[in-house]
């Protein structure tokens, strides 16, 4: 049997609710939002309800709600967006290629300038650096909630203040804390992106931009709405305005089971259990003396652990682990700024449980690098 | 009184149905098609037409028209 610890890339298993959401789905379902017909209208009333669900989990009103396709979707709205008539973008050094290539990219056009802020072990500490870098023209500050790589959870909350004070647009990227940490829009989010197919237990090809309404962003594409449609151009209004064409209504059936899946289940509850996964792992692998777990004492994580082990490139050790039933992600994790501040620009092994996951697999996967860790000291 | 509201989109038609029925107006939802707007969606309620405009501005609905079914279009 496989054991499943790649739940950072996507869950797996889902919930059985959300498997027979997306069964129903196929046979209920047809497109939302462009036509009056029974199945059209059965559609539609799905997508609103899951607006509504999704919406309350998080704060913000059913019509700031916007499904995308997935994280990488809905903050490339959100960063080409707010950066749409230039100005300056501050992200931090533990981004996701989804943050730090579209930025990356406006910048190689000369249309932004961007500071990349440090983070430290100690919030105070990151925030100043977040602080020093706003300038007179900073558009947004762009910060991943939780790192995709060690896990670090940064301070949202404080750096949400103080783009409140410096009237700085604050665009967060929840995929990998949505689920797994309390995320709402009044922590003073005013653009949050996540995916919904990781602690969202949705489908894959499911995410979501949630907004507060303050910041006015472009349609990154443009095409039909179902609404307004004589117009040349896209509605003027969310959620429409950033969702041209046919709707993922499986998709968004999916997000809604699993949001309901992850309200039954409690966020606290599921931080609880994966933490406890993640300490035991933590624990057991701190006796092996080749083996470097990358977590500082001082900072707080969510439910993700990267280690190496000494000598050993980081897919050799997943490919052991694979040959042995558990899935691990290994590489940069499409996070190379993490990588290179911790210095492990090739790669490291990435630990990340569900809900499903269970004690006793995680003792059986410290067993197995143990293993592994004793044959590479043997040669 | 059946009266008719015409809204920007589908997601805010549904907004203003659940608003509406809470206040106790049952309504239901119809595709509104016009020369000026193209496809749209609107709501045919039972009440005071004038009443249920003001309760649509109240909670923030960016309601086009709300008029006496009979006089629509």
């Amino acid at each position: 049997m496989m054991v499943n610890f790649d739940n950072a890339a996507t869950t797996f298993p889902k919930p059985p609710e959300v498997r027979l959401a997306v069964e129903k789905a196929i046979v209920r379902y047809g497109s939302a939002g462009r036509g009056s017909h029974p199945i059209a209208v059965r559609g539609s009333e799905l997508i609103y309800s899951a607006r509504e669900e999704i919406g309350d989990f998080f704060g913000a009103e059913p019509e700031k709600v916007v499904f995308t396709s997935n994280c990488t979707h809905a903050l490339n709205i959100a960063i080409q967006g707010i950066a749409e008539k230039g100005g300056h973008l501050i992200i931090s050094q533990l981004e996701h290629n989804s943050v730090l290539r579209p930025v990356y990219a406006l910048a190689k056009k000369k249309q932004i300038s961007y500071s990349i802020a440090q983070v430290s072990h100690d919030d105070n500490e990151t925030v100043e650096n977040f602080r020093q870098l706003i300038r007179h023209n900073t558009k947004a500050i762009i910060c991943t909630i939780v790192s995709n790589v060690t896990g670090q959870i940064l301070p949202w909350k404080e750096i949400a203040k103080l783009c409140q004070e410096h009237d700085i647009c604050f665009i967060a990227d929840g995929a990998q804390a949505c689920g797994v940490l309390e995320v709402k829009l009044t922590d003073g989010i005013n653009i949050l992106c996540t995916a919904g197919h990781k602690g969202l237990y949705g489908i894959t090809g499911t995410g979501l931009l949630l907004s507060d309404g303050k910041y006015n962003l472009p349609p990154l594409m443009q095409g039909g709405s179902g609404s307004q449609s004589n117009l040349p151009e896209m509605p003027p209004f969310l959620p429409e305005l950033l969702e041209s064409g046919t709707l993922n209504v499986i998709g968004a059936a999916s997000l809604r089971a699993g949001v309901r899946f992850v309200k039954k289940k409690g966020v606290q509850n599921i931080f609880r259990h994966e933490t406890e996964l993640c300490e035991c792992l933590c624990k057991r692998l701190a006796k092996i003396p080749s083996v470097t777990i990358y977590r500082n004492p001082f900072a707080n994580y969510a439910p993700v652990v990267s280690f190496n082990i000494e000598g050993m490139p980081s897919e050799t050790v997943s490919d052991l682990l694979g040959k042995k039933g558990f899935c691990l992600r290994s590489g940069l994790h499409c996070a190379p700024l993490a990588h290179h501040l911790m210095g492990t620009e090739e790669g490291t092994v990435r630990f990340a449980p569900s809900v499903f996951s269970r004690m006793e697999d995680v003792r059986r996967l410290c067993d197995c690098v143990q293993q592994i860790a004793d044959e590479q000291r043997k040669k | 009184m059946i009266c008719r509201a015409v809204l920007p989109s589908e997601t805010y038609a549904h907004k203003a149905q659940k608003i509406l029925a809470s206040r106790g107006y049952p309504c239901e939802i119809f595709r509104n098609i016009s020369k000026k707007n193209g496809c749209g969606f609107g709501l045919k309620v039972t009440g005071d037409c004038e009443e249920i405009h003001k309760i649509l501005i109240q909670e923030g609905i960016p309601v086009q028209t709300v008029r006496i079914e009979r006089e629509y279009q």
